[in-house]
């Protein structure tokens, strides 16, 4: 099938198993999110599928293309990170323009392009701000129009709301569910999402799957929690 | 712990610890500047004087030792500045101490090193001076840009990838512009260090090579040409106060890292890592090792008669006018470079204070750094030269500019933690009773101490290398150590080369076993 597979997929650290014989398929514009205890290998997960780390064992298919020894540039993912990771010696619109800038895409298209994402996440006027003035809530945003940029066709989202205050948390949780919305209905993107918060999980996404700690299983075979058909639940 | 507030209201106008300070680079550095400059204009040969034979030579010879030094240094410190900066390795911290050591080596221990490695064809050449510039500035290069460069998050590198960037455009498109405000401070630095080398031009440039302070030096002492000489030092000084005023004013704003000192989070180095690491430290230890085997060597023979010359067990030999006290020299180096350290650092210390209260006293302390060594000794001699003026000959007058000379540096290790010193365990003891004095006495002080003694270290490393401003101080019977190196090594005869090269050796010892030590006890 199309969209995302992640085909039994193991990897150790020191010696120490993370994730063992771990299988997961995302469907195009499918939205799944990974909850589990911290240490549980969910961020690992998401970094052997943007291809930040290999895998010991096991592959990870892009529309039915083995892409695990592709290079993470290659792979067409786009990821925002735990701690958003802004190009601190840019500026709000290099940083979302930064994809675009490395594909060779020109200046009136980069600035049209911007321009069109920083609305999307409503910063249309921090455009040529500092990230560094940029509040907790803002930098995410950021953060999330930067990895739409090239329009991937994976989307991954590692604890994206963390660190917010309650208040931001929600309103931002509520503005990302419209965005991803959006975003599925016109590009097909599927998004694995990882998150501690049951809650976030159940908003944002189609389909919550448990990953167990493989401290205190033998195997860390996910468990699936929910199984609604993609785009049923509505954030 | 609350941080950084300032630790007076009152002081913050008169800069009372600073004055010390202020003081001494007035009278060592700002007067005789001010004499100097003030004997260029009446001299009245501004213009002529670049007509003169050697001045456009030795203009030119700076232009481009300095262009060349720079690249070539840049081109050897890339490869262990991103693998110390980029990679985890085992004994990263010692490959860095060592890396960076050369740094405080005196410059004509350095200049001795590649005297006693090269082959003799290479000796007095450019490609020698080449030689010596980068490993002493590779060390520069290292110092500036791997703290900046560690602290670079790998993450944002993994994010520039998942947006597309191969390994290479994230290198050149997230790091490299992070850094560059550090690169762009190290490779200015290194040019003006090594447009402005005396100790490395002398010992390996040969007779017909001269820096400007080269140049400087040769028409006050040998030419007697002291308008000349005055005017290129005021020249001199202008040009440089001018780049470091323009490199100020277009240094970018600082880049604010979301977090610091990652190297723990870094990548495990891989073979080629550790291969360039272990060819950068063989180019470090190579030339300091063929300078211990040429101070071991009298005339093709292993000997230790240097060694007894330099303590004074053998006398140099030759004719009576041209003996010299190997062992006086050693003795008066060591010192002086305690009179120093004694008054580099307490002054030091109280610049920090007043420049953490108030960045404009920055500037007194920093003044001596904008001005080559050699100028300020030419400065002294002409300012202080006659009646009760007449210091040339003092004792004090040594240590007190090498204290001059070391306060920059006294001032920049400890500012930082000054104006990080948290507020409350000094709040803590003033409840408890403590005065102000014993304030500073039982808390601020010890909390400094780490960078006191590094501060400390660095001034006696930099008083017993000080060749610059002391080869025109020094008299025939006050000569220090590297003056007298200076003085051997242009002398023919193998004994007199024996006791220069064991000099050189125990000057470098000394030297990096003080940098070495306080390296190993700072915090990582």
């Amino acid at each position: 099938m199309s969209g995302l597979n992640i085909v039994a997929i193991a990897k150790a650290f020191a010696g120490r198993p993370v994730l063992d014989d771990v299988s997961l398929s995302l469907e195009p514009g499918e939205r799944l999110a990974l909850v589990g205890p911290s240490g549980c290998g969910k961020s690992t997960l998401l970094r052997i599928v943007a291809g930040l780390e290999s895998p010991d064992r096991g592959r990870i298919e892009i529309d039915d293309i083995d892409v695990t020894d592709v290079p993470t540039h290659r792979r067409g993912v786009g990821m925002v990170f735990q701690d958003d990771q802004l190009f601190p010696h840019l500026d709000v619109a290099d940083n979302v323009a930064f994809a675009l800038r490395v594909r060779g895409v020109g200046r009136a298209e980069r600035t049209r392009r911007v321009a069109e994402l920083l609305g999307l996440v409503g910063l249309g006027h921090l455009a040529e701000a500092h990230v560094g003035q940029l509040s907790g809530g803002e930098a995410k945003r950021v953060a999330l129009a930067r990895s739409l940029a090239i329009a991937p066709r994976v989307l991954l989202l590692d604890e994206p709301l963390t660190g917010l205050d309650r208040e931001r948390h929600d309103s931002l949780m509520t503005e990302l569910g419209s965005i991803l919305d959006a975003m599925g209905r016109e590009t097909g993107t599927s998004v694995l999402l990882v998150t501690h918060d049951p809650a976030e999980a159940d908003f944002l996404a189609g389909r919550v799957v448990r990953l167990t700690d493989r401290r205190d299983r033998e195997v860390a075979n996910p468990v699936i929690e929910g199984s609604d058909e993609p785009g049923d639940r509505q954030p | 712990m609350e941080a950084g507030r300032p630790l007076s209201g009152r002081a913050r106008s008169l800069g009372g610890p600073a004055w010390p300070a202020a003081a001494l680079v007035t009278l060592l550095v700002v007067v005789p500047m001010l004499v100097l400059a003030s004997r260029s204009v009446r001299g009245g040969d501004i213009v002529e004087v670049w007509s003169r034979p050697g001045v456009g030579e030795a203009v030119r010879f700076s232009l481009v030792i300095g262009l060349a030094s720079t690249f070539v240094t840049l081109v050897a410190a890339a490869g262990p500045t991103v693998v110390i900066g980029r990679r985890r390795f085992r004994g990263r911290s010692v490959a860095l101490a060592i890396l960076t050591a050369p740094f405080v080596l005196p410059t004509v221990v350095v200049g001795s090193a590649f005297l006693a490695l090269l082959p003799d064809h290479l000796d007095r050449t450019i490609w020698a001076v080449l030689a010596a510039h980068a490993f002493f500035n590779t060390s520069v290069v290292i110092r500036q840009v791997v703290p900046l460069l560690e602290s670079v998050d790998e993450g944002l590198l993994e994010a520039a990838r998942t947006l597309g960037a191969g390994p290479w455009r994230a290198w050149t498109s997230v790091a490299l512009p992070i850094v560059r405000p550090a690169l762009l401070s190290a490779a200015g630095l290194v040019f003006l260090l090594s447009a402005t080398s005396f100790g490395v031009v002398r010992i390996l440039g040969g007779p017909s090579r001269a820096t400007v302070d080269v140049e400087i030096h040769r028409r006050a002492v040998l030419l007697g040409d002291l308008s000349g000489a005055t005017i290129l030092a005021v020249a001199q000084t202008l040009v440089v106060a001018a780049v470091v005023a323009v490199a100020a004013r277009r240094r970018p704003p600082a880049i604010r890292l979301a977090r610091s000192g990652l190297a723990r989070d870094l990548p495990l180095a891989g073979p080629w890592a550790h291969v360039t690491i272990v060819v950068s430290i063989a180019i470090v230890v190579v030339p300091l090792a063929a300078l211990v085997a040429s101070s071991l060597r009298v005339g093709g023979n292993w000997s230790i008669a240097g060694w007894r010359m330099l303590l004074g067990l053998e006398p140099l030999g030759g004719p009576s006018a041209l003996r010299v006290d190997v062992a006086g020299a050693l003795r008066r180096s060591l010192v002086i470079a305690l009179g120093a350290v004694l008054l580099a650092t307490p002054l030091g210390v109280g610049a920090a204070v007043a420049a953490a209260r108030d960045s404009r006293w920055r500037v007194i302390s920093m003044l001596p750094a904008a001005v080559s060594a050699i100028v300020v000794g030419f400065g002294i001699v002409v300012t202080y030269d006659e009646g009760f003026l007449d210091w040339r000959g003092s004792v004090w007058l040594v240590p007190a500019v090498h204290a001059s000379v070391a306060l920059p540096f006294v001032t920049r290790v400890v500012e930082p933690l000054v104006a990080a010193l948290p507020h409350g365990p000094v709040e803590a003891a003033a409840t408890l009773g403590a005065n102000r004095p014993t304030t500073w006495r039982l808390v601020r002080l010890p909390m400094l101490r780490p960078a006191i003694t590094t501060a400390a270290a660095f001034s006696g490393a930099l008083s017993l290398g000080e060749f610059g401003a002391t080869a025109f101080l020094a008299r025939t019977d006050s000569r220090t150590l590297p003056v007298l190196v200076d003085l051997l090594v242009g002398r023919s005869g193998e004994r007199p080369f024996a006791a220069a090269m064991a000099a050189s050796t125990l000057l470098f010892v000394i030297t990096f076993a003080l940098v070495l030590g306080v390296e190993r006890r700072r915090p990582t």
